[in-house]
């Protein structure tokens, strides 16, 4: 484990930044904020003009930017729309995204496009299907490309792995990174059963690129990813989990719906900064080489 | 080179998306699919949730006036009983095929004129005030446009210049800005949903000439209401197009009602230079 961490899929470890939403735009370039990224949601931007491509682009011309896809739907049938591609390879360039990421995930089948993210059955073809699609866009995109494991409320019928292992056959295949998104595995735990600490150990630590923590919906029956409330004390502990694969990383801290103001979105951002510093000094006192002497 | 995903996992996808689309909750066809029905509707839930999300964003004050109509009108055969039913209705009958927002604005606006006719009949206006919010989305999210705006001091200079001047100079018709002839005010109708005023049935049936435009410095849309001879002065110029105001003022004489070209040139030149200063402020021309 210990050769793992820090590799990061090779990509820059920026701390804990936070989605960049309308409502904190202004906020954001008038104040300046330290934020170490924001990322972004390219198909509010890629194929249009406007003020919301103009504020992506004067944030990306101050701060580091990802891109965060949620259309591609990569697991579809239906091969990835070549126009969609070339305009987000565009829209990355113009916007200097130091990667994408998108979902493991289809979204849409037989012409319709269910415009959510849909859960793969966990079998070999699917693997192989998935992970040729994840190339393809890959090599579109010409830079780093992750995929994040999505938050499930069922485990399609026929699955003939456990989702860690699924996930790490996708990732080699494809030779791609991942973003490990650590509230989909809390609620996957409590919606299909799937130990999350036994997922931790399937998926390939290096290849986590970056993650995401975010706060979900708890009906008691069924737990509701809506990243529109606080990161959960739950979600926390697996994050520290997470973090002790990893090594120092990039975080994003997501609340995309039920938007809270600018100050309440950093405050959150540095309670997941304080775990994620805590975490990696631990580790680093803990190692036998690190620590004060 | 993807795999071939004929066979079982492209079945696996047809059949989850088939029952995905369905309302009217669980039915002996959900048990084939060897899922727990509550976690179908779970699914069935987030898609409609993000399917109306989008599609308020695309039509807000359509669906305030439908979501008035439904609470308000006494139940009627054909009428949908929510907001929720129109739009589980549309994802049953012909969901999108991407998850664009014109994309589905678009799908749905085909779906609602097909399917929706009652609720159509009791709100004829209802059809004006989505293709006015339709062109809105258009002008929020097109692509920038070529040229620039003038500033106010610039806007001020040409309006003060001398008529040579005003004539040479260039405008181009920003591709943001839609023309659109109404059979109901549709803005006024916009206007006061929007302050959660809503008419009565058949009100603002009134005929209506709007200018949908993204304004130069918010980049919010916006819409300018015009008489007839300064909208023809927009219609003269196609979106994308660029002109001098001369070449403009000769095909909008060429295509003026015969009563306004009767007309004195003071008037005419006053209402087609006011046509072009207008819509330099408010962004569906711009300077090349």
């Amino acid at each position: 484990m210990a050769a793992t961490r820090g590799a990061n899929f090779g990509l820059p470890a920026l701390g804990v930044g936070i989605g960049l939403r309308r409502p904190h735009v202004a906020r954001i370039l008038a104040e300046r904020p330290t934020v170490p990224f924001f990322e972004f949601c390219p198909e509010n931007v890629m194929d249009r003009g406007g003020r919301a491509r103009r504020d992506l682009l004067a944030v990306a011309g101050r701060y580091p930017v990802v891109s965060h896809g949620v259309g591609l739907g990569i697991g579809s049938v239906d091969p990835p729309d070549p126009g969609y591609l070339r305009r987000l390879r565009r829209l990355l360039d113009e916007t200097g995204a130091l990667w994408a990421s998108d979902h493991l995930c289809w979204n849409r089948a037989d012409g319709r496009s269910s415009n959510d993210l849909l859960p793969l059955p966990f079998t070999p073809e699917a693997v192989r299907h998935t992970a040729a699609r994840i190339r393809e866009v890959r090599d579109a995109l010409e830079r780093p490309f992750l995929v994040e494991n999505i938050s499930t409320y069922t485990v399609l019928p026929g699955a003939r792995m456990s989702e860690g292992e699924f996930t790490r056959a996708v990732l080699e295949e494809a030779d791609c990174g991942l973003l490990l998104d650590v509230n989909n595995v809390y609620v996957n735990w409590r919606n299909n059963g799937s130990d999350p600490y036994r997922f931790l150990a399937e998926i390939p630590a290096e290849r986590i690129g970056q993650m995401h923590v975010a706060g979900h919906d708890d009906r008691g029956h069924v737990c509701v990813d809506t990243h529109g409330a606080p990161v959960r004390d739950e979600v926390w502990e697996l994050f520290r989990a997470a973090l002790e694969l990893t090594g120092p990383t990039s975080v994003l801290l997501e609340w995309d719906s039920n938007i809270p103001p600018l100050e309440r979105l950093l405050e959150e951002a540095a309670t997941c900064r304080a775990i994620h510093d805590e975490v990696l000094a631990a580790a680093v006192a803990g190692a036998p080489d690190g620590g004060e002497r | 080179m993807s795999a071939d995903p004929a066979g079982a996992y492209a079945a696996t996808l047809s059949r989850f998306a088939d029952r995905l689309f369905r309302s009217g909750g669980s039915d002996p066809g959900d048990a084939a699919l060897e899922i727990p029905a509550e976690r179908l509707e779970v699914y069935r839930e987030l898609v409609r949730r993000g399917y109306t999300s989008m599609l308020r964003f695309a039509y807000p004050m359509s669906f305030r006036l439908i979501a008035a109509e439904i609470t308000t009108s006494d139940p009627a055969p054909g009428l949908p009983s929510s907001v929720d039913a129109v739009i589980a209705r549309f994802l049953e009958d012909s969901p999108a095929a991407n998850h664009s927002t014109r994309h589905i604005a678009d799908a749905f606006r085909t779906h609602f004129d097909r399917e929706q006719g009652p609720l159509l009949a009791r709100r004829p206006e209802l059809a004006d005030l989505m293709t006015l919010e339709r062109a809105a989305l258009g002008a929020l999210y097109a692509f920038d446009d070529p040229g620039r705006s003038p500033g106010g001091d610039e806007l001020a200079a040409l309006q003060a210049s001398a008529v040579p001047d005003f004539l040479a100079l260039r405008v181009c018709r920003a591709p943001s800005s839609t023309t659109l002839r109404l059979a109901h005010e549709a803005t006024r109708l916009h206007h006061r949903l929007a302050h959660r005023d809503v008419p009565e049935p058949g009100a603002h049936a009134a005929p209506e000439r709007v200018v949908v435009s993204r304004d130069p410095a918010s980049l919010e849309a916006r819409f300018t209401t015009l008489d007839e001879a300064p909208f023809r002065a927009v219609l003269a110029v196609p979106p994308g197009a660029e002109t001098s105001v001369e070449a403009l003022a000769a095909a909008w004489l060429e295509d003026l009602p015969e009563a306004d070209a009767r007309r004195d040139e003071a008037w005419q030149l006053t209402t087609l230079a006011g046509a072009v200063l207008t819509g330099l402020h408010a962004g569906w021309f711009r300077l090349p």
